[in-house]
This record gives structure tokens, sequence and C-alpha cells, in this order.
């Protein structure tokens, strides 16, 4: 099984036959075009993981030719794509590799033809690492919220149907006491009335689950959030090109997290205990401030 | 309309010209202040920039670049270069620049580029 699909769209035969038979070696499914037309049409086919696009795909003496990078700008955004170009600019890469308005840029790498095959298989190996670790990152976070929210959202329904129930069935029997007190029948009107009180309390208690379970929704979802900070900070060290850089961004990233961690998770305690006694950790802090 | 922005410079070199273009064409939007590099990463982590100038005369690009990048993980951060190449510029960017611009004369370029980082950094958040 190949290890990864890969459209590689390149006029030049010869490179594009060579770089095709480098990267069947290598494991990888390469989908070979000679055009900005049959690089569309592959791309919207679906099925690729990657795309090695050239940024002169019409003609190699034309200055202006910039098909391959419209390819890339208009076609498949969610596909990551690698610029390749046998003349290569700083202007180019800056189209290539700055953000765009959504924050995200063009291509995730620029290789020049010169640095040879060997450099693309990096550039190539190295995209298709994050990518997999972020497809990852992902479909574990979704499945986690999924889950997290399925689970509160199904306790605060009960907890709010129950006092929904709680306090509809309180509210008659209170006035049934009421007509039975009305009507002469007093010992019997009283304890109902106390009843129908009591069952007005219970819904009130579950009136405040409810509000429970929607903080834990809160809080679940402000944990998985750090989760993914982290994850994708920790995957950024790895782009880092030597593994003594990538270890020591790690570790700073791992300190950074911790303390944030310990110092959220402190304050949240403290605002719990205060929450008991009936204080907001604002009005502490503002006494302090004072 | 926005509020100032805060601009820092880190420099080695002490190209006046450059420095005084710069926040000459900076000023309507708000102060620059001018650091060399080894004063750079201690002030980022104690205050923050709306966008940081980072001169491609500094010793190494790539590593200042990342250390700036992480004490200011959303921040902008543009290389400016008096002789820019592709290869530095990929260099630039994979360390987390935002942007890598020709350290040009040209006032309404570079303004122009830096609004331009400035509001795909509006945009992006």
């Amino acid at each position: 099984m190949a290890k990864a699909n890969i459209l590689v769209a390149d006029n030049e035969p010869d490179y594009l036959e060579t770089v095709r038979d480098f990267l069947q070696r290598e494991g990888f499914r390469v989908l070979p075009a000679a055009s900005p037309a049959e690089a569309v049409q592959i791309l919207e086919q679906g099925g690729v993981d990657l795309a090695v696009i050239d940024i002169r795909l019409v003609n190699d003496n034309d200055e202006r030719d910039t098909s391959g990078l419209g390819v890339v700008k208009k076609y498949a955004p969610h596909v990551p794509k690698i610029l390749l170009t046998r003349w290569p600019r700083y202007e180019d890469v800056r189209e290539a590799l700055s953000g765009q308005l959504d924050g995200l840029p063009n291509a995730v790498d620029f290789v020049a033809k010169q640095e040879g095959v060997q450099s693309l298989l990096t550039a190539i190996n190295r995209a298709l690492h994050l990518v997999t670790r972020y497809r990852e990152m992902s479909d574990n976070l979704a499945r986690r919220i999924n889950l997290g929210y399925d689970d509160a959202r199904q306790q605060s329904k009960w907890n709010y149907w129950f006092s929904l129930a709680a306090s509809v069935i309180g509210m008659t029997i209170i006035f049934v006491g009421a007509y039975l007190a009305v009507n002469g029948y007093q010992p019997v009107a009283i304890p109902t009335t106390v009843a129908g009180v009591l069952a007005q309390g219970i819904a009130v208690l579950f009136f405040k689950r409810v509000d429970l379970s929607n903080v834990r929704i809160d809080a679940r979802h402000r944990e998985l959030m750090e989760i993914k900070w982290l994850d994708t900070l920790m995957a950024a060290c790895d782009d880092f090109s030597t593994e003594e850089k990538q270890e020591s961004y790690k570790g700073q990233v791992i300190n950074a997290a911790t303390q944030m961690w310990l110092t959220s998770g402190s304050r949240r305690a403290r605002a719990g205990r205060l929450k008991a006694k009936g204080r907001s950790a604002g009005d502490v802090e503002e006494g302090v401030g004072r | 309309m926005d509020g100032k922005k805060s601009f820092l410079l880190i420099d080695n070199a002490q190209s006046q010209h450059w420095h005084m273009m710069l926040r000459e064409i900076l000023a309507p939007l708000g102060p620059l202040e001018v650091v060399v590099e080894d004063e750079a990463v201690g002030l980022v982590m104690t205050q923050r920039f709306d966008l940081i100038v980072v001169d491609a005369a500094v010793r190494s690009v790539p590593l200042l670049v990342a250390r700036v990048r992480a004490q200011h993980p959303w921040g902008s951060i543009v290389v400016a270069s008096a002789d820019p190449s592709w290869l530095r510029a990929r260099e630039a960017f994979q360390a987390g620049a935002s942007d890598y611009i020709s350290k040009t004369l040209d006032r309404v370029e570079t303004l122009a580029s830096i609004r331009a980082v400035l509001f795909k950094a509006r945009r992006a958040t």
C-alpha cells in the first residue's frame, strides 16, 4: 500500500518522470500532471494527500507565468501544497509561505529544483508528518469534544425535565391544597400544601443541577482547548531543523503549559473556595487592590 | 478606528536612514522602539508589540525569529533584508515570520507591506 497519494504537476517531462520514479521508489503513489488543467482535474477528483506544483506550469521561459501558483491558490484549499520552481525568487517565497487573509499560507513549503529530489523528499515527508499529526490531533479532539458534549447535554436534558416535572407537580399540589382549604378541608389541605412546597424545592435543586451541567460543558471546552494549544505547539516544535532545537523548544512549551495549568488550577480552586463562602474572586482581588 | 499600535525594531546595525524612515512612516500608527538583538528577547518577554520588525543583519534570523515567536505566538513578525534572497526568506518563514520584505527606502512600499501584515493579523484573529 502506498504511503500517500502525491500530485506532482510540472510541464517539464524529464523532471516529472525523474520525480515520479524517485517518489514511487520511496513508496508513494504519484499522480502526474503536465498542465494546470490536468492538475486541477486531479485535485478536484479528490484523494490527494499532498500536491507538489511547479510555479511555471505553462511556459518555463515566461517570467510572468505563475499558473502553478494560481492552481495552488484557487483549488483544493484543504490539500497541503509544496511549490516547486527552477527560478526561485524571494517574492515567490513570500507569495507561497506568508499568511493570507485567513491566516493560512498558500503552500506549506517551497523547494527549488536545483536543491535536488532528496530535498523535495525531505519537504514532502515533513509536510506529511505535520499533516498526519494535525489530522490525528483534530480527529481525536473532535471525538472527545463530541463524547463530552453528548454526556453533559444528556445530563443537562434529564435534569431539566426532572425539574420541570417536579415544578408542575408541586404547583398542582399547591393548587389542590388551596382548593381543599377553600372548601373547608383544612386537615388535608395543610399537609397537601406543604407537600407542594417541598416538590417546588426539589424542582429548584434540579434547576441548580442544570446550571452545574452547563458549567461542566464550559469547563470541558476550556480543558480541550488547552490540550489543543499544547498539541499544536508540540507539533510546531518538530518543525525545527535540529533535534537539539526541537527538544529545547518542547521543554519551553511544557514549562509554560505546566505553569499555566498550575496557576489556573490554583485560581479555580481559590474561586471555588470563595464561591463556597459566598464571595467572588473578583471581590477579593478588588479588596487586595484597594 | 483602531487605537495606537506599538512597534519594535530589532537591529544590530546602526542604519540611521532606515530607522528614521521607519519611525516616520509608522508615526501615525504608533511609536517605534529600537533595540539590538541581545536586548530583544528580554524585552518581548515583558512587553507586547503589534508588530516586530527584525533586521536580517542580526546574527541568526531563524533563531531570533523562533525565540520571538515563542513569546508572541499570535503577533506579527516581519523580517527586513537589504539583500533579500529566497533561501533566507524560506528560513525566516519556517522559523515563524509573518512576512519577509526588502529593506527598501521606498516609504510607500514599506508602509504598504507593514499595513498588509497588520491587516492580515487582524483578519486572522
